[in-house]
């Protein structure tokens, strides 16, 4: 037996010696098939999950050469059970398949005995037109996507054969003066084109946007991006405009306050879930142009319509694009059958340790209540108890001297509590951003901020997701969404893109001691110290 | 003497073990059992023999029929309740010649052959299986921690009951051995037991079970395998080498009056020994080859066992002390880690996962629950330095400082029959006073930092502890409860006892052919009747009428006349030719 630097579990978990010569190598092999679950200093933790062994089949590997990776780098001997599944698993993988026959899509398997297990689940024979005389099913023209999801949920994933609309030429390509693409973008460009359609996974401030225009210049065909909310939007549209041959003609802006359909499409979740009359009222967008690419920012938030939107959407190529696959309403099964396979992923660390995100350091600041606050905290109702602990006001002198001890940072301030944030904007004579905030005045203080003209900045949880702000350094959390980890990780991820001196980032949060919001901070922080976060605790007093 | 009063004297005078065991096994049916009379005609019904001769093997059958027993099939026959140290009960042989002529004719006993099944496993194999064991004995020393924690119910099937096994799983590690294995395991081991419908830790095993290390667990639960295996169904293992697909078969052609009772053992017993790594996937170990032989005993000290150990001496992986603690507040030990270092890391953390690797979780609750237990901080924090290979994280320090310091704060008591809490400081009396998490333990205050409440005070720690208080029980004793095991047997013990009672001062011979006498009447059979005579024994067939005043009286079926015979002159009585 090889002392390799993996030990496989029989509970599907292998570990990852970081410090073992081969780590490294190994690391990439494991990633075919295993999902990272978590990274922190010495220990990695991989998952092999269902959909990490189909994604590997759908990648073109087999059963044997996972279990060869396996049996090659472990310390101990495989578990017989691990391998019998391993083998079953990827098994299951294009037995059925969808193919095209003209206009027609078929569902066909290499056993009449799946086929018919499948085809007598009444969720899939909804989805069914007709057997035809070589025995496969044609498939409903609108439920390609359904059945997709459908014959996941039945452990029969289908490999999707029918191929992507070209969808219309579009001559884009990327301007690289001065820059360009990081090897793990170039990778994960050629992961996805390789695979079709998927999802990649980086870091916040790892570069996704630069991975969705290498996909758009190499795709060469009209895309419609989706993203979280406009301020992105209007990122992604000067990335474009600065990365690549397009000029503001090619691309369009599809939000609440504008409605351009272009080669180029910009358009929110937001506007896409709008309903008027009970109906989905922009739908039209998804075929407004012959899209060759859809590319899905934050594909972890996508909402749940627009998953069903997106079924639709079977014969475009997809990109998703996320920090985490971490969903918090679990439906990372529906980004695998809608979306596609993880087709690339990378750990923060390794990430961090080429240089390419900013190094950051985590602190969580514990506050006492006051006694009165105590009380009144006591006294409340649970459903009232988080939001008193984590909107206490004896928060405010504690970010104050935070934001003394950093005189030469670039400081965010961040809340989940609007009442709480116009306090310490006033307190700290700060601007605040909102949902309330008008987009141009959002963007003329992230402008500003990202000049210098301004220092600190109170933030909602509008600056979450896709905010490109370079020049933070320090983040102050001072409440956050209950629990979430992927809220977390997003708000450390504002800091992350590399500053130009190299310095460190740090990321405060304030944490009231012995109350709800201690518990929360701790199942927030899991996915940040799991991916190798180091989170220090220190009293307020002995700031 | 015939055979159910040669049964009577073995019901009376048997060890009231063995005679528990053969009746379990025998299972004659007891309604209307009024004396051991009753139970030894009960025990001679074909239905009750055929219980009997179906736990022997087809050979001994055989033997059994021809007359050719031997000393140890008889001793097995004692056992049975089918015959006593010298001979077979007539009735019993019957049966078995029944049973060997409908199977084979008059040609002979069929021999089993050899069935297609596991193999016997490489070194390699064996060596995988034998770890794999190992982890399940962790996962099994796991669960006996558990139910420690968490009260675990099981239904009247013996299956864990739906909530117990969601709490269980809650605080089990991840694996892929199913829990209720586990916990047949466990209670077969018997390690556990089940007492008033809990699972309970079987404290006389566990004092033991802790000191020794994972092999010698191991070492253990083989030989606690073993015991349960029925002798046939050793042989049946044997002879189809393990395979569970040719196990029934195997079992219905060494078992022909009834296999059916073996199935379960059988069935079980390959389920633990896949468990214990003595059978993986579809080869053998050669300690299972060795467990099951013939020269293996349960006290060890004999060929097989020695054989057994030395295999896991040898091949046991190497064990280690010392693990990985990482800021996540995961801890990982990257091998096998000694029983001990293992129950101490469980003490302070929740084991995540089993396998090769250990991997558990501190979080504040177990921190929390190990300071409950008698822990202090500088313990728990003197352990982890000394056993890890890494520098402690700052957070993890600073929680179980954080805890430990504030631990105690909140003291629950009884004084005069009322459940009492105090605070440490007044801070905490009054949040105490106010809190709405605790309103239902209805506080009243008694003093400064003082409260009564009407609950008891388990309840009382439990919600103090669930609303985030430091709340401890003065003078509470942990550990593990001393419980008595069950024993399924207990009604057939009673039964035995309360015959025996009955049966104490009646001479047997006379209390045995009163009986005769009164079935033959009630059944009005005809009877030969031997009677001591001045000139020698003389027999008489009759038809008996009735018995009275030490007197019997009845046709007689040569002379046609009515005869009156003394009881205390008859010496024998059987069913007329």
């Amino acid at each position: 037996m090889p002392d390799g630097p993996l030990i496989v579990q029989s509970d599907r978990t292998v570990l990852l010696e970081v410090a073992h010569p081969d780590a490294t190598s190994v690391r990439h092999e494991l990633a075919v098939f295993a999902e990272l679950e978590r990274a922190p200093e010495h220990i990695h933790t991989y998952r092999i999950t269902r959909l990490g062994l189909w994604n590997a089949r759908a990648a073109g590997h087999t059963a044997d050469e996972v279990l060869g990776t396996l049996e090659r780098n472990a310390k101990f001997p495989v578990p017989s059970s691990v391998s019998a599944d391993i083998v079953d698993t990827m098994n299951r993988f294009g037995r059925l398949s969808i193919e095209r026959d003209g206009d027609t899509l078929v569902l066909r398997g290499d056993n009449p005995t799946i086929l018919t297990e499948v085809t007598k689940a009444t969720k899939v024979r909804d989805l069914l037109v007709d057997q035809r005389p070589d025995g496969g099913y044609e498939i409903a023209a609108w439920a390609r996507g359904t059945l997709k999801q459908e014959l996941v949920n039945l452990g029969w994933p289908a490999e999707d054969n029918a191929g992507f609309r070209p969808g219309a030429h579009k001559e884009i390509s990327l301007v690289t003066d001065g820059w360009s693409l990081r090897h793990y973008q170039e990778n994960a460009v050629d992961h996805f084109l390789s695979g079709g359609s998927g999802v990649v996974v980086l870091p916040c401030g790892a570069g996704k946007t630069l991975v969705g225009l290498g996909t758009m210049a190499k795709a060469k065909t009209d895309t419609l991006i989706l993203v979280t909310n406009t301020v992105s939007a209007r990122q992604w549209r000067d990335e474009i405009l600065k990365r690549t041959n397009l000029t503001a003609d090619d691309v369009g802006e599809y939000s609440g306050s504008l409605k351009e359909i272009k080669a180029v499409t910009i358009a929110t979740y937001q506007i896409l879930t709008a309903k008027r009359k009970g109906e989905f009222a922009h739908l039209e967008l998804l075929d407004a142009l012959d899209w060759g690419l859809v590319i899905y920012d934050e594909v972890h938030l996508l909402p749940a319509p627009v998953f069903k939107l997106t079924a639709d959407l079977q014969a475009r190529r997809r990109l998703g694009l996320t920090a985490t696959l971490i969903r918090e309403d679990g439906r990372e099964s529906d980004v695998f059958s809608l979306i596609g396979p993880k087709r690339f992923d990378a750990p923060w660390k390794e990430i961090e340790a080429e240089g390419f995100i900013s190094p950051a350091v985590c602190v969580e600041i514990r506050i006492d209540l006051e006694s009165d606050e105590r009380l009144t905290y006591a006294a409340s109702t649970d459903k009232e108890r988080y939001r008193l602990a984590a909107t206490s006001p004896t928060k405010l002198a504690v970010v104050r001297k935070l934001i003394d001890r950093h005189p030469d940072d670039r400081i965010l301030v961040i809340g989940q509590y609007l009442d709480q944030l116009a306090e310490l904007g006033d307190a700290l004579g700060v601007p605040e951003i909102t949902g309330a905030t008008p987009i141009d005045e959002r963007e003329r203080l992230f402008q500003a901020f990202r000049v210098g003209e301004i220092r600190v900045l109170v933030v909602s949880k509008v600056a979450n997701f896709s905010i490109d702000l370079p020049e933070a350094s320090v983040a102050i959390q001072v409440s956050g969404a209950f629990g979430s980890r992927q809220e977390e990780a997003q708000r450390l991820g504002r800091l992350l893109r590399p500053k130009q001196d190299g310095r460190t980032a740090t990321f405060y949060t304030l944490v009231a001691r012995d109350t709800v919001d201690q518990d929360y901070a701790q199942n927030r922080q899991r996915f940040l110290a799991e991916q190798g976060y180091t989170y220090d605790i220190v009293d307020a007093s002995g700031l | 003497m015939s055979s159910a009063l040669s049964l009577v004297n073995r019901l009376a005078h048997h060890d009231e073990n063995i005679l528990v065991n053969g009746l379990a096994i025998r299972a004659p049916k007891t309604n209307g059992v009024r004396d051991l009379f009753d139970l030894a005609e009960a025990l001679l019904t074909p239905a009750s023999i055929d219980n009997g001769l179906a736990r022997l093997s087809t050979d001994e059958l055989a033997q059994m029929a021809a007359g050719n027993a031997d000393s140890e099939l008889l001793a097995t026959c004692d056992a049975l309740l089918l015959g006593d140290t010298d001979h077979i009960f007539p009735e019993v042989r019957e049966r078995a010649q029944h049973w060997i002529t409908g199977v084979t004719g008059a040609s002979g006993v069929t021999h089993t052959e050899p069935h297609d099944g596991p193999s016997p496993a490489s070194s390699d194999d064996a060596v995988v299986a034998l770890h794999e064991g190992l982890v399940a004995v962790n996962l099994l020393d796991d669960l006996l921690a558990a139910v420690t924690l968490v009260p675990a119910r099981v239904n009247i099937t013996g299956t864990l009951a739906k909530a117990a096994t969601t709490q269980l799983e809650a605080v089990m590690p991840r694996s892929d051995v199913d829990l209720q294995s586990l916990v047949t395991w466990a209670v077969h081991t018997p390690l556990m037991c089940v007492r008033l419908g809990t699972l309970q830790v079987v404290s006389s095993h566990m004092i033991a079970w802790k000191e020794m290390t994972n092999v010698e667990r191991w070492l253990w639960l083989v030989a606690a395998w073993r015991e349960r295996v029925p002798s046939a169904g050793r042989q049946i293992l044997r002879s189809t080498a393990w395979s569970a697909t040719g196990l029934e078969a195997a079992a219905e052609h060494q078992l022909i009056v009834n296999h059916a009772w073996i199935m379960p053992a059988l069935t079980e017993a390959l389920a633990t020994a896949r468990l214990l790594g003595l059978v993986r996937g579809a080869t053998v170990s050669p300690a299972a080859v060795a467990a099951l032989s013939d020269g293996a005993s349960d006290s060890g000290g004999d060929s097989g066992h020695d054989e057994v150990r030395a295999f896991a001496v040898t091949h046991g992986p190497a064990e280690t002390e010392t693990f990985i603690v990482q800021h996540d507040l995961s801890i990982i030990a990257p091998g096998p880690l000694s029983a001990q270092a293992s129950a101490r890391l469980r003490e302070m953390s929740h084991v995540e996962s089993r396998g090769m690797a250990s991997t558990f979780r501190i979080s504040a609750e177990s921190i929390s629950r190990a300071l409950a237990t008698g822990d202090d901080g500088d313990a728990l924090l003197s352990f982890l330095t000394e056993q890890s290979l890494t520098e402690l994280p700052q957070n993890l320090v600073y929680l179980i400082n954080d805890l430990a310091a504030k631990h105690g704060s909140v003291r629950v008591s009884v004084t005069a029959g009322r459940t009492m809490v105090e605070a440490a400081t007044d801070q905490l009396a009054a949040l105490l006073g106010v809190d709405s998490s605790v309103r239902h333990l209805q506080l009243a205050p008694t003093g400064a930092r003082t409260f009564a409440t009407a609950l008891e005070p388990g309840s009382v720690i439990n919600v103090l502890v669930d609303a985030g208080y430091p709340a401890v029980t003065v003078d509470a004793s942990p550990g593990i409860e001393q419980t008595p095991e069950e024993m399924p047997e207990a009604a057939l013990h009673a039964l035995v006892a309360r015959l025996r009672e009955l049966d104490e001062d009646i001479p047997m011979d006379a209390s045995w052919l009163k009986r005769q006498l009164d079935l033959a009447i009630r059944n009005k059979q005809r009877v030969t009747v031997t009677v001591q005579m001045p000139d020698g024994e003389r027999d008489f067939e009759l038809e008996v009428t009735a018995l009275a005043n030490g007197r019997l009286r009845g046709r007689d079926l040569r002379g046609a006349v009515e005869r009156t015979l003394p009881l205390a002159f008859i010496t024998a009585v059987s069913p007329a030719g």
